[in-house]
């Protein structure tokens, strides 16, 4: 029974005191702190090239990935020969017939 | 200087105004959330973001309340809103804990570190308890009970902070009594067995 009693009683002490009484004093350079936080202008860094957005350099990412595609997918397609007549042709080494022809 | 001057220089966003502003109430608004979050870092934390809160929504505050009243609010809501953030971390690391990843789990009564410096040391742990305690009554009845016992606002002052009745603010203050008295009692009952 007096422990119960003891009990309620340690707990409305708690309640009723609950505030601490004291003043905690903020810290000095709060107020700076938050002024700086404020009223200082987030820096721009400025980019060598402004104008070559994410988006643009993707975009080129992309372009320079299809002509290299394109560009193995016709070396592969050709063989030897053609490319050797092409080659003779831009030279003007062959006028009449084809230098695979002479084989 | 009238109020409604000096939230017109608030409004231009003058440094001036806000040093001014901070030297008024830079004390006031780290008392109250000091009595929500008992740790002088972390409420520092949230006294700086009522203040950039202030800066970004002095333009919506149209004076229907004293400015105090407002700063108050918002205090209120950003010290709730870092107990909710605290509370949710500490849920996370026990999820993570019992996956086994090592996320070390905080393992004290209190959502954040009760570190009153106004606290004596012998009654630290008495001031943990009570805190935890706090912790677990609804928002309505914790903003009352914290702001008439822990930062001796008067029901006037709560009622216009919270936008209630006084009768309200009364009768969450009575229903927020009766439940630490029962959750402290919970916790005593070993204690005095």
């Amino acid at each position: 029974m007096d422990r119960n009693k003891e009990k309620e009683r340690k707990i409305d002490e708690l309640i009723e005191n609950a505030g601490t009484g004291t003043k905690i004093p903020v810290s000095p350079f709060f107020k700076d702190r938050v002024l700086d936080v404020l009223f200082t202008k987030e820096e721009v860094i400025p980019t060598a090239n402004g104008w070559f957005t994410l988006q643009l350099q993707l975009w080129t990412l992309g372009l320079i990935l299809c002509m290299n595609v394109l560009g193995f997918y016709q070396i592969t397609k050709m063989n030897y020969d053609e490319q050797l007549d092409q080659f003779a042709a831009s030279y003007q080494w062959v006028e009449e017939e084809p230098l695979s022809n002479l084989k | 200087m009238s109020e409604s001057d000096f939230i017109q220089n608030l409004r231009e966003g003058t440094r001036e105004a806000y040093a001014q502003l901070l030297e008024q109430y830079q004390q006031k608004v780290f008392h109250t959330s000091m009595s929500f979050v008992p740790n002088k870092e972390d409420a520092e934390d949230v006294a700086q973001e009522v203040f950039v809160e202030v800066y970004r929504s002095i333009h919506k505050f149209k004076g229907g309340s004293k400015l105090s009243t407002w700063i108050y609010r918002i205090t209120v809501n950003k010290s709730l809103e870092f107990l909710r953030r605290k509370n949710t971390k500490k849920r996370f690391a026990f999820v993570q804990s019992i996956f086994g990843n090592d996320v070390p789990l905080d393992k004290t009564a209190f959502f954040t570190e009760v570190n009153h410096p106004g606290v004596l040391l012998e009654r630290k742990e008495d001031h943990a308890v009570l805190m935890s305690a706090i912790n677990k009554l609804p928002d309505a009845q914790r903003v009352v009970f914290t702001l008439h016992k822990i930062d001796d606002k008067s029901y006037k002052e709560i009622s216009e902070i919270t936008e209630k009745s006084i009768s309200s603010v009364e009768s969450l203050m009575f229903r927020a009594k009766r439940n630490l008295q029962k959750i402290l009692g919970e916790f005593y009952k070993n204690r005095f067995q």
